[in-house]
């Protein structure tokens, strides 16, 4: 039982990945983050950087890889409104950045 | 923290007991509250989390002869355990078994709430679904077709409409029908994303013969799957080592697992919504959206706030002085006059204590209470109509020179009506850091009673100028929050300010029953915090006002006011207007009666030309800004010790407040000098 007891540097016993830091050699083509996507744009969630607890919210409100999401308002700076799953949500503009996506056309 | 093993069954339970244990899940903002309110009435009790700073909240309800023993669970988006609220849901779910559980669903955004009862499925309970709101959907255009949403779930779903107390018997109907059927639920349930579905099976398998009869081993896998800390932590003990070995190597393998498995719910999702939606979208978004293009502009949006705001107040001090007055006519009237005759042959002490003391104190409480209902019934309004969570979004800019995000602005409006409300609604934040800060900031908003006091006190002294001092007072107060804020967020509490994610719903008509239901509770959280402690330290004041002779000018204040006199000299108060300035210690109201006491025999009315005449408009303006800043009231800082853990912190706002309204003041009162104004 050598991981008994052993912490990872985020506090978790299972020693998820280090997911705030940029997975670059992941990159699709195109990908880039919410935060970077002018209002009017629609997008498709490919993944999610961030903490475990992040992560858990932003999937329970339905930021699911595949999913469709439409950025409403974007003014470059401060907080965005982003519209999935038939619901309006703010979303600052960190939080914004740890949404991967593609655009649409 | 609570183990995520259920201990053995607590309560209910056997068949035909008259007993049954039911809790209330679900979202924020989804009627749960109501649901609750409806059914237990007067028999509430409101307490904590043993050991939590989220509220418990318990009652009976009677149906026949069953005894329904209800317990409002946090409201939570899902049971990931990601917060506090969704740890303790959770472990009251695994640990006291209740009976039944509902979980209140919001129709008119099924797909998002249907990722809670996508949790709850799994999980050893018998379900019962409260589809509420289904008058929104149905406005919407977008209907849910109920008998088919309760097929594709398979555990019964009761249409209603709690805000018009509609479907909220055949809930109650459903719920004792479902305990008294023994038969395990046999839902349908999620699965996890395709490319994770041999890994769960295998986790499945591995755990199977280890955990508890109770804790099935397919919810246990999706919570390994999720990273999540109390299961892995359970699993691991009860699990073999060379098991764990095996399920950890898996586990390494599939990191990415919480996003297969929340992909997982939202697949079952989109097939129960495929099923039972009539006819989706709304025409009610295109209005949202085009308010919405104003209201959430950062430049335009800001400025409504402000609009908005200006207007609140305004229509809180032009309804609420009058009603205030009326009040206050009314205890002396009906209650000061009996009273004093009752009391004419008891010796000074007494009917002082009585009348000037409690009575007093009382009829502070009583005529502050119409005000501060006002303001919070306006600000219910706002928040049922969806405008509160637009100002969280506005400002969301503004509080990150603060270190803290859009949702703090929410408690520090509600601040302007009383500070007490404010500290504790500082919970609503997610992380404890920020929930703190909040908490320690909420102080420096003026208060509707520190306004009373401005309003009264400038226009003495400033005439015309008054609603510019005033005005100016309120904004410095503010500009300080945000330097402290700034401050003490990097000095005191540095790291993890928590995420801002917020709903921003649909406009809609505010509903009579919610605004009318927030009103009554926070003014309840002043009257229980702050109308006890009032009371009581009135009496104080007028014993240390009163005592030894039964005159002020020798009095124990009188004395300690003439000790502290120097030190007033510095920022320009005479010992009577530091009086009034430590009376404010116990409720910020109090000043103004301090000074009727000091000035003019206890009678306002005189007090106005009193006090013009004693002081000149550089020391009014310097006690008008220490007194702004002062430190927090009595009730505040008890509430400030419970929510942010400890007296350190309420120590701390006291002392750095202290210290900082004279500083100002003092910076106030020889500045003017210095520039001959005095």
């Amino acid at each position: 039982m050598g991981r008994r007891g052993r912490r990872h540097a985020d506090g978790s016993i299972l020693g998820l990945p280090d997911l705030t830091r940029e997975h670059s050699h992941l990159d699709e083509e195109g990908e880039t983050s919410l935060a970077a996507l002018p209002a009017g744009a629609a997008a498709r969630v490919l993944h999610l950087y961030g903490g475990r607890e992040l992560i858990a919210r932003l999937a329970a409100l339905g930021f699911t890889p595949g999913t469709e999401v439409r950025v409403e308002q974007n003014f470059g700076r401060g907080p965005l409104i982003v519209g999935l799953r038939g619901t309006r949500l703010a979303l600052g503009r960190r939080e914004a950045g740890r949404v991967h996506v593609l655009p649409l056309e | 923290m609570g183990g995520c093993l259920p201990a053995p069954a607590s309560a209910g339970g056997e068949a035909g007991s008259p007993r049954l244990l039911v809790a209330l899940a679900g979202q924020p903002n989804v009627g749960k509250s109501t649901v609750f309110n409806l059914l237990t009435g007067l028999s509430q009790h409101v307490g904590n989390w043993a050991g939590k700073t989220v509220e418990k909240k318990t009652g009976i309800h009677r149906h026949g002869d069953v005894v329904l023993e209800l317990v409002d669970l946090p409201g939570t988006y899902s049971l990931s355990a990601a917060s506090e609220e969704e740890l303790i849901a959770r472990d009251f779910l695994l640990a006291a078994r209740p009976d039944v559980v509902v979980a209140i669903i919001n129709a008119a955004a099924l797909e998002r709430h249907l990722y809670l009862v996508a949790e709850l499925l799994p999980l050893p309970v018998r379900l019962v679904v409260g589809l509420n709101m289904v008058d929104v959907a149905a406005g919407e255009g977008g209907g849910v077709d109920c008998a088919a949403l309760e097929r594709a779930l398979g555990v019964p779903v009761v249409p209603m409409v709690a805000n018009r107390n509609q479907g909220v018997a055949e809930l109650v109907a459903a719920v004792v029908a479902r305990a008294r059927d023994t038969a395990p639920d046999k839902p349908r349930l999620p699965g996890v994303r395709a490319d994770h579905q041999s890994v769960w099976r295998e986790l499945e398998t591995l755990l199977g013969p280890h955990l508890p009869p109770m804790l099935p081993a397919a919810w246990a896998a999706s919570k390994l799957l999720e990273g999540d800390r109390e299961v892995t932590r359970a699993v691991r003990e009860a699990c073999p080592a060379p098991e764990w070995a095996r399920i950890e190597r898996l586990l390494a393998a599939h990191e990415d697992g919480m996003l297969a498995v929340a992909s997982g719910r939202y697949e079952w999702i989109a097939d129960v919504v495929r099923a039972a939606v009539r006819r989706p979208r709304p025409g009610q978004v295109s209005v949202t959206e085009r308010l919405d293009r104003w209201l959430t502009h950062p430049a335009w949006g800001l400025a409504t706030l402000a609009g908005v705001f200006g207007l609140v107040y305004g229509l809180t001090f032009l309804l609420g002085v009058p009603l205030q007055a009326l009040v206050e006519t009314l205890i002396t009237r009906g209650l000061g006059r009996p009273l004093s005759a009752l009391l004419a042959g008891a010796p000074w002490w007494v009917s002082g204590m009585l009348l000037d003391g409690v009575l007093a104190g009382a009829g502070t409480v009583a005529s502050f209470l119409p005000l501060l209902a006002i303001f919070f019934a306006v600000l219910a309004v706002l928040e049922d109509v969806g405008y509160l969570a637009r100002a969280a979004y506005v400002t969301d800019r503004f509080m990150h020179l603060v270190g803290l995000h859009g949702k703090s602005s929410l408690p520090l409006l509600l601040g302007f009506g009383c500070n007490v409300p404010a500290v504790m609604g500082a919970r609503i934040l997610d992380s404890p850091n920020a929930r703190r800060l909040t908490a320690l900031l909420a102080p420096l908003v003026p208060c509707a009673s520190r306004m009373t006091v401005i309003l009264f006190v400038a226009p003495l002294f400033f005439g015309a100028w008054a609603p510019l001092v005033a005005g100016g007072l309120v904004l410095a107060a503010l500009a300080i929050l945000v330097a402290v804020g700034a401050l003490a967020g990097r000095l005191l509490l540095p790291g993890e300010r928590g995420a801002f994610i917020m709903e921003l719903p649909l406009y809609h008509r505010p509903r009579l029953r919610t605004v009318a239901l927030q009103t009554w509770q926070h003014s309840l959280e002043f009257l229980r915090k702050a109308g006890t402690v009032i009371v009581v330290f009135s009496a104080l004041v007028w014993a240390l006002s009163a005592l030894p002779h039964g005159r002020i000018e020798d009095s124990l204040l009188a004395r300690a006011g003439q000790l502290l006199a120097p030190a007033g000299a510095l920022i320009g108060l005479d010992w009577r207007l530091l009086v009034a300035l430590l009376s404010s210690f116990f409720a910020k109201e109090n000043a103004v009666a301090s000074l009727a006491v000091l000035f003019a025999g206890g009678q306002e009315q005189r007090l106005g030309e009193a006090l013009a005449g004693a002081f000149s408009p550089l020391s009014a303006l310097s006690f008008l800004v220490a007194y702004t800043l002062f430190v927090p009231c009595v009730p505040t800082l008890a509430t400030l010790r419970q929510e942010a853990g400890g007296w350190r912190w309420a120590a701390l706002s006291f002392g750095f407040l202290l210290l900082l309204s004279l500083a100002a003041a003092a910076v106030v009162f020889q500045g003017g000098r210095w520039l001959g104004w005095a």
